[in-house]
């Protein structure tokens, strides 16, 4: 991790958190550091993969950073893909990528930073605003409902889900392991998280009241209990935990073209000749 | 589709025997029936252009005749169904088509006719046999042999006929190989050795990713269909970070929603090869129709200031090469590639006789081997005496690579500082200086006359209707020649002037309605052609229309 003199968040922003839980986590489960790419977009927690520091980093477009971490998987699965970014990044400009990583079930695993803010541009509403969250631009409050990331990831049939607030650091760090550890495709972590700065009203004690710990006998392998534990609201609290996960096939693992070499090893061997192009169109008809 | 597989076994047979063949194919945006046709040349010597006017009609489906004929010179004999007309008119050859396909097999009514063509044209019908077994194959034996009978009963009525007119003279050129520009196109992507194609279907680029796509297994190529454009490009970026070639093909449409992503391969370095098969717009424009309409696009979308090479191939031969050089130059100078080709070049069948693997073009630049002792992350990003920095590929060695869309320090991470921006990015926009070593100035058709009174210029598709034209004029006495660009971003511009200014008269032609590259012979080299000739309505240039239109111009 680099010093937080050269950090760009604000004094007790939630990425923080994150940010620290990530680097031991990352350094307990993938001591190696070749051994993963981490990929972010654009927005404030997009930044993180900047600052962790001693990782391979892809830092790209704003909403584009699920398509990118896409191809790093399909050029070279045995690279882990980790993707960091808000709910800006992955659920506006980016939900069409979002839902269709989901669909394929690549290797990818998602952690998705959920303050109900745009941060960098200082305050507007995100997906995942309430409605009637009062911003700089909503300013007769947020007419639209919130996109909820679980429910929806569930429904396009996610294989892993957890939900998690950096409220409760030995959680956080539970969960972020956990979803790391997951090997059978995409993988989800909602964290919900603080903005000091324009979100106020979801503070850590708020995030600490109003959220509890998913039923302990919820079952764990049922989509159908998975969707409405995400949905649900016990006693008018936001549960927290592992809600769905199911081992699958993950898209990469089933793909002819991808056998034991990745396409970077087949690349770096590639040689072409003339040979090889007759061969190619040999199939074809020749001169009678 | 029944018309092209006539003309794509045609094309195949008359190319193996040693014929040179052009294709037309025109026709609509629907999936069955419309108004569809395709123009073949065939030629003893070279097919550079289809003329707009046949020799030989064959006509599928006789309620369009009433139209075509009228336009029709009395001479062109027309072969069609009739059994299913009234009054036959004077041209139409006597042939119950009908009535000659064995019952049952109304589907192979097209091979029917192309049997009555190489009976006409007095070609065995045995030398059929191959190409219709290997068109048909993948349907099974009985669909085999049931469009092997058609073709022999189509054959046999025409070869009857009386007058050997029309017989095809011998050919004497070696065997060639009928291509269509997206199959070159294809062949070149894997002879470069792409690694991962991302795309999103969308006409006329659609073949480039399922002719990758039938190699996928066999070759180790990853073909994504991706949700959208700007996905598209955004996996091929991915990929060409991890260390492989990528590309993705499209038309305008599709490449206007990756502009973002161009910009962003050129700031993180990232080389990715971008392939625009032109159709007219503006918007949807004109789905299945032909155009050079995104000169000026290619040679500037993307925001910001950045490097970029725009290769322009004229011919299937020239798109196979172009294919393997813009991989070669995107990895070499780590850059954005475009290849411009159009509906014309993608979709039209030529005799191909020399198809270039260029070993050299399958340099990586890649950094396999790193210094350092402990993994940590590298200067990526460092500027060197060759103006590109070191590429490693991550997960490979102890170099941690960081790839960035801001501007970035050289370890490719956030930056304000003045300095380091100023350098960045003055590396990013100088390396097309550099560049101009590895391009190729456009070819000049003939040796002499160095200084003509009439120089024809083009790029791209239009290379064999100017040069079928330049052939002409110098037939008739004129001093003529070709110039044409297959490569237009970076040039040397200064020795492209020397070689405009050697012309008395100069004639841009080009396949859209402003002179696009007539626009950036302007703002080059302030050298404004003499005449430009245009054509804009989705449609390619005819041999003798446009013969004609430079004749009008031309002293």
């Amino acid at each position: 991790m680099i010093d937080r003199h050269h950090m760009t968040w604000c004094p007790g922003c939630g990425n923080f958190a994150i940010l620290k839980t990530a680097h031991e986590v990352l350094s307990e489960l993938l001591p190696d550091p070749r051994s993963y790419v981490v990929v972010g977009g654009i927005g404030q927690a997009a930044k993180l993969p900047h600052y962790l520091s001693r990782c391979n980093a892809f830092s790209g477009l704003h909403g584009r950073a699920t398509a990118n971490a896409v191809g790093i998987r399909l050029a070279n699965p045995k690279l882990r893909v980790i993707l960091f970014s808000g709910d800006g990044d992955l659920l506006a400009e980016g939900g069409n990528h979002f839902l269709h990583a989901i669909r394929r079930n690549i290797g990818i695993a998602c952690f998705l930073h959920d303050n109900q803010v745009y941060g960098l541009t200082r305050g507007q509403a995100s997906p995942t605003a309430w409605s009637g969250m009062s911003t700089t631009v909503h300013t007769l409050g947020v007419a639209a409902r919130p996109y909820d990331p679980l429910v929806m990831a569930l429904a396009a049939g996610v294989r892993f889900a957890a939900r998690t607030t950096v409220a409760d650091l030995g959680h956080l760090r539970e969960t972020l392991a956990e979803t790391l550890r997951f090997g059978s495709g995409f993988a989800l972590c909602q964290i919900l998280q603080t903005c000091p700065s324009f979100n106020k009203e979801r503070s850590v004690a708020w995030y600490k009241e109003h959220t509890t710990a998913l039923d302990p006998g919820h079952d764990l392998a049922d989509p159908d209990r998975a969707l409405a534990a995400a949905r649900s609201l016990p006693g008018g609290k936001i549960p927290l935990g592992v809600f769905y996960r199911s081992e699958a096939t993950a898209y990469e693992q089933s793909h002819p073209a991808l056998g034991p070499q990745t396409l970077v090893e087949r690349g770096l061997a590639h040689r072409f000749t003339g040979q090889d192009l007759e061969e190619l169109l040999s199939p074809e008809v020749s001169a009678p | 589709m029944g018309i092209q597989s006539v003309a794509t076994v045609a094309a195949g047979l008359f190319s193996s025997l040693g014929y040179r063949v052009r294709v037309l194919n025109d026709f609509e945006s629907r999936i069955v029936g419309g108004y569809t046709f395709t123009q073949m040349l065939v030629s003893t010597g070279q097919a550079l252009c289809v003329p707009s006017l046949p020799d030989l009609v064959f006509c599928i489906a006789p309620s369009v005749l009433p139209t075509d004929l009228a336009s029709l010179p009395a001479e062109t004999l027309v072969f069609t169904d009739t059994a299913k007309l009234g009054a036959v008119p004077a041209n139409v050859v006597p042939f119950p088509a009908s009535t000659l396909l064995p019952p049952g097999q109304r589907r192979a009514e097209n091979m029917l006719y192309l049997g009555a063509m190489a009976g006409i044209l007095r070609i065995a019908v045995d030398a059929l046999a191959p190409f219709i077994a290997s068109r048909f194959a993948r349907k099974g034996d009985a669909v085999v042999q049931a469009n092997l009978a058609a073709c022999r009963a189509g054959h046999a009525h025409a070869a009857s006929l009386a007058g050997d007119d029309l017989a095809l003279a011998q050919a004497s050129l070696p065997p060639g190989r009928a291509l269509s520009g997206n199959e070159a196109l294809t062949l070149g992507a894997v002879a470069a050795g792409v690694g991962l194609y991302a795309g999103y279907p969308m006409s006329p680029a659609t073949s480039i990713m399922e002719g990758l796509a039938r190699l996928s297994a066999q070759r180790g190529i990853f073909v994504e269909q991706a949700e959208d454009e700007i996905a598209a490009a955004n996996i091929a970026l991915g990929a060409a970070y991890a260390g492989v070639r990528a590309m993705t093909a499209t038309s305008g449409g599709g490449l206007s929603l990756m502009t973002e992503t161009v910009s962003m391969a050129a700031i993180a370095e990232l080389p990715v090869v971008f392939v625009n098969v032109q159709r007219p717009g503006p918007a949807t424009g004109l789905a299945t129709r032909t155009a050079q309409g995104d000169l000026s696009m290619v040679l500037s979308m993307g925001h910001g200031e950045f490097s970029r090479a725009v290769l322009t191939p004229g011919t299937p031969e020239r798109a196979f090469v172009a294919a393997q050089k813009a991989f070669y130059l995107a990895e070499k100078y780590q850059v954005p590639v475009f290849l411009l080709s159009d509906q014309h070049l993608a979709d039209s069948l030529v005799t191909c006789t020399g198809l270039e693997v260029v070993p050299r073009f399958q340099e990586r630049f890649l950094k396999t081997t790193s210094d350092l002792e402990e993994p940590s992350q590298v200067r990526r990003y460092l500027d060197t005496p060759a103006g590109v920095p070191p590429r490693p590929v991550p997960g490979l060695t102890n170099d941690l690579v960081v790839a960035d869309s801001h501007v970035h320090d050289e370890l490719g991470h956030i930056t304000e500082d003045p300095e380091v921006s100023g350098r960045l990015l003055a590396r990013l926009a100088g390396k097309e200086r550099r560049m101009v070593a590895d391009m190729d100035l456009p070819e000049v058709a003939f040796d002499q006359p160095a200084s003509p009174d009439v120089l024809l210029i083009g790029w791209g598709s239009t290379h064999g209707a100017l040069r079928h034209a330049t052939v002409r004029l110098r037939e008739s006495g004129l001093s003529a020649n070709h110039l044409h660009f297959h490569e237009l971003h970076p040039l040397d511009w200064p020795r492209v002037a020397e070689m405009l200014r050697a012309a008395r008269t100069t004639v841009c032609v080009e396949n859209n309605a402003t002179g696009q590259l007539a626009r950036l012979l302007r703002s080059e080299i302030c050298f404004n052609p003499t005449h430009t000739v245009l054509r804009w309505d989705g449609r390619p240039f005819y041999a003798d229309r446009l013969l004609d239109a430079i004749r009008r111009l031309a002293p």
